[in-house]
């Protein structure tokens, strides 16, 4: 046994350079299977990118580090979560010698994020369907209240998240109300909390106007509840708006897609879901500037249809004004009464002329009559016969001269005497000149 | 006694208001209605400052009861405007 010991120290005795050290070390590495194609798990630290694109981070465990190398062309094929320091990964590789400096690497091809690795592809694809469905669709988010009366929050009831956004919102505005219903926010428990924390808040009996569910900060894995169908379901469902407040510094989760809003912080949750009471003053001055403008335009408005008015004479001088109306009534219907006489005029005209003609007839007829009558009349009264009516007689002789005087007649001479009524013979008595 | 518009809270109030300036900028009311509804105008942004103003917020925590129903527990804390600055324990 001794000797056989010797025998090996013998062979080895003739130093090595380092260089020839290393370059065995080396050989015997990557020619050993036991160092080809290995797993290792371990934790991501000092990770880097070089300028070069390669990755370079070392692995390590409670007591020991091992260096890594993650070349760009491989590094490219690495589709999971973007590789940073605390990852917990299973990287694949070869065993490398950098002669130089006598170091050991894994040269890694392969990485795998261990568990979450799965769980992050689970969730991506969760997101995948969830979107097809249309669950995260813009269009059918609800408007967040502008001046609500009452604030949800669905959190856990201990930590920095409800500290600060009871600060927050009683800060921005002091009308506030806020309405805790405190939940899990981690842990395998959490969905189920925080689905019926978000179900509360919607009971109308609460009438809260605005929900912030949500967390403070924390990894990954902590905040999975959010990543989770039953919980991204919850705040599509919830017929109050909805802010997803999940504290985050790089990934969304699921439940900040189907939310009506999201916000980085619980803080900044709260100054979207409650207004600014300085705001609101300058709003309410906004609004009562508006309405003094309208009000203004309307009196002025007013005022110039009455000036308008005013100014025509119906009302400075009514009567006059009426007059005027009667005038050109009076106009209007002469004019409408000329249109009419002319087509009567022709008419007329010829019917005077009738007229006119008949008159004259009359009067001919009238004037002759009168000449007759009168006539007639003196006719009447000359004739004998009213004289004889009168008592007179006419003498005549035989010859029927009407004796006018006694040297007409002799000495018992028959005369004829007419009387008004028949005839007398007589002969003469006597004679005398003297009546 | 309380008359209705004294009861009437910002947020209503401030509604109101906003309805209040659309009309008038409609233009399509009488002027005697308008003046009326600048006047309620008036009141409602004097009820409005005044309701920013005596701010009060109630902080309230819901509870399951042993039987399951929920309810409020008695108020957490009470802030008014003028408390802000104050940090106060929550539980």
């Amino acid at each position: 046994m001794h000797s056989i010991l010797r025998k090996i120290t013998i062979v080895s005795d003739k130093p090595l350079s380092v260089s020839e050290l290393n370059k065995k070390i080396s050989n015997l590495l990557s020619s050993s299977l036991e160092f080809r194609s290995i797993w290792v798990k371990g934790e991501i630290s000092n990770f880097n990118i070089a300028p070069s694109g390669h990755f370079y981070f070392s692995l390590k465990d409670s007591t020991s580090n091992l260096k890594c190398t993650f070349f760009q062309g491989r590094s490219q094929s690495y589709s999971g979560r973007p590789l940073k320091n605390g990852m917990e990964v299973l990287a694949q590789g070869n065993i490398n010698v950098y002669e130089p400096r006598g170091e050991y690497s894994l040269n890694v091809f392969k990485v795998e994020e261990v568990g979450q690795g799965d769980i992050y592809l689970q969730v991506e694809k969760l997101k995948r369907e969830l979107h097809a469905k249309g669950i995260f669709e813009p269009s059918r988010k609800r408007p967040i209240p502008k001046i609500p009366k009452t604030l949800g929050v669905a959190t856990s009831p201990t930590g920095a998240a409800i500290e600060d956004i009871i600060r927050i919102a009683t800060t921005h505005y002091p009308n506030i109300n806020i309405l805790i219903s405190p939940c899990l926010v981690q842990g395998t428990e959490a969905p189920d909390s925080i689905v019926q924390a978000i179900e509360i808040l919607n009971d109308p009996k609460w009438e809260v106007d605005v929900i912030i569910a949500g967390r403070g900060g924390g990894s990954y894995e902590d905040l999975m509840a959010f990543n989770t169908e039953k919980v991204v379901m919850a705040y599509y469902n919830s017929k109050v708006p909805i802010i997803s407040a999940v504290g985050h510094e790089i990934d969304k989760v699921l439940s900040d897609y189907s939310a009506d809003a999201n916000a980085p912080t619980p803080t900044a949750a709260a100054k979207m879901a409650v207004p600014e009471i300085d705001s609101l003053l300058i709003y309410l001055d906004e609004i009562t500037r508006r309405q003094e403008l309208a009000i203004r335009h309307k009196i002025q408005y007013s005022r110039d249809r009455l000036i308008k008015i005013s100014d025509k004479r119906t009302l400075s001088e009514p009567d006059q004004y009426i007059l005027d109306r009667y005038q050109s009534l009076d106009d209007v219907l002469t004019r409408i009464s000329l249109i009419g006489k002319s087509f009567v005029s022709s008419k007329r005209e010829k019917l005077q002329v009738l007229e006119r003609i008949n008159f004259r007839m009359e009067q001919n007829l009238e004037r002759k009559k009168n000449r007759l009558g009168i006539a007639t009349e003196r006719i009447t009264n000359f004739s004998p016969l009213s004289t004889l009516s009168r008592g007179y007689a006419v003498a005549r002789n035989k010859n029927k001269k009407v004796i006018h005087s006694y040297k007409d007649v002799k000495k018992d001479e028959p005369l004829e005497i007419i009387l008004s009524q028949g005839k007398l013979e007589v002969k003469v008595i006597g004679i005398s000149y003297e009546v | 006694m309380k008359s209705k518009k004294e009861e009437m809270n910002f947020e209503e109030a401030i509604s109101e208001l906003e309805d209040i300036a659309e009309k008038l900028e409609k233009g399509q009311i009488s002027l005697e209605d308008s003046i009326l509804a600048y006047e309620r105008g008036v009141e409602l942004k004097k009820i409005c400052t005044d309701r920013l103003k005596e701010a009060e917020s109630r902080i309230e925590i819901l509870s399951k009861a042993p039987d399951g129903s929920v309810q409020k527990e008695s108020s957490v804390r009470k802030s008014k405007k003028s408390d802000k600055d104050e940090t106060e324990e929550l539980f």
